[in-house]
């Protein structure tokens, strides 16, 4: 890499490194797995420059790194996100209203790692059903369903800690 | 749901912890790395295949122990001859450096004996990364781990190797297959190993039918690109290695 593409990466990564680590943190929710997943993201997109440059959507092309380094993260055997098909799929109601910090906090925590990825992605850094369904490499019709079931299992732990609107 | 209540889940938000002149640094001394490698791979790749040929046969030998201890005679030698080995410390930041560019060595030594034909499929090879406890309760504990997508022939994956503290994870079965069912469609199954390294921890290597990094994509053939008696053959190379 010369100097002057160094210096550009230099200023990507400067120019996001708070939103990525918010986003580390509210998908990890420690703040030294998010400096871990951030660093490793780093790596990557400096190994990946050139095709981070390339890219349509940069920020998009970061997100997925940093997105996939969370869920590899979480792909262990002790710690791996069980999928299953039982719920169907539902509209979507925005649960306005119901949440403050430490439920929604406590409420993130009881979520597997694929559907809050989706919920932070979808309510959190505002990404439509198509551009969640790219970053994660999934369809959107999964996208619709992980939003459904995470906002389906926000609901159903708000209920019992605060009542729900 | 709006952003600033995520933004106070955040709450205030500590220094950073990543240091991006270090990583940068290290990008560059791996690319170097790496390219110098490169040229050696044929002559690594002969020789691994060879040691195995020489050795114990692994390739073709029965369902591997579950514990793994590094040889310590070489056949039919009078005085035990130490087999070369490293440690698994990390204890600065020089040392996990080490420790992870040896692992990651060995790792690679082993896939190709067992698989000569895999190419990996990342123009950087497979990395692994270095990651050091961090206490948290959320996210699995994980001394190192790394891998890539990698391909066999006309099969795609993506192939991992992780070492994990004493004490951490299920007690272990040697092998698993995980099939993965989102909407009735079958999405990704994963076939894990797992050995009890000389020094109590353990390594587990996976592998799955999904390949693409960073962008993950679909499965491409119902199974892993390496079969579970393969992934078996690496997690033993791999942990006969280690020592205590």
């Amino acid at each position: 890499m010369t100097k002057s593409e160094e210096e550009r990466f230099r200023v990507f990564v400067a120019e996001r490194m708070d939103r990525w680590r918010r986003t580390a943190y509210l998908l990890s929710r420690d703040w030294h797995t998010a400096d871990d997943l951030v660093s490793v993201t780093v790596g990557k997109l400096y190994r990946h420059w050139r095709k981070v440059r390339a890219a349509d959507n940069p920020d998009a092309y970061a997100q997925r790194v940093l997105t996939r380094a969370w869920l590899d993260e979480t792909a262990r055997p002790w710690r791996r996100e069980r999928v299953t098909s039982e719920l169907p799929e539902r509209a979507m109601h925005e649960p306005h209203g119901f949440l403050d910090r430490d439920s929604l906090n406590a409420l993130l925590g009881s979520l597997g790692p694929g559907q809050r990825a989706v919920v932070v992605l979808r309510y959190y850094l505002d990404y439509s059903v198509e551009q969640t369904a790219e970053v994660l490499g999934i369809s959107v019709g999964t996208v619709k369903s992980q939003s459904a079931r995470g906002l389906e299992a926000l609901r159903r732990q708000a209920v019992p800690m605060g009542g729900m609107s | 749901m709006t952003q600033q209540l995520f933004d106070d889940v955040i709450g205030e938000v500590p220094a950073p912890g990543v240091d991006v002149d270090r990583i940068i640094r290290r990008e560059r001394r791996g690319a170097v790395s790496r390219r110098l490698a490169g040229v050696s791979t044929g002559a690594l790749a002969l020789l691994a295949v060879g040691a195995v040929a020489l050795g114990s046969g692994a390739l073709t030998g029965g369902p591997a122990a579950p514990v793994a201890v590094p040889a310590t005679a070489a056949p039919g030698s009078g005085d035990p001859v130490p087999v070369p080995g490293f440690r698994l410390v990390y204890g600065t930041p020089e040392e996990a450096q080490a420790t992870a560019a040896r692992l990651a060595d060995e790792f690679d030594k082993a896939v190709l004996a067992v698989v000569p034909n895999r190419v990996w499929m990342s123009t950087d090879g497979a990395i692994v990364l270095f990651r050091a406890k961090n206490g948290s309760t959320d996210v699995a504990q994980t001394l190192f781990s790394g891998g890539g997508d990698l391909s066999v022939g006309q099969r795609l994956g993506h192939l991992h190797l992780q070492v994990s503290p004493v004490g951490v994870g299920p007690s272990a079965r040697p092998v698993e297959t995980e099939r993965r069912m989102i909407e009735g469609e079958l999405l990704q199954v994963v076939t894990r190993v797992s050995v009890r390294l000389a020094d109590g921890r353990t390594l587990r290597v996976h592998a799955s039918n999904l390949y693409g990094d960073p962008i993950p994509t679909g499965p491409v053939q119902s199974e892993p690109p390496l079969t579970a008696d393969q992934l078996q053959a690496i997690a033993q190379a791999v942990a006969a290695k280690v020592i205590a």
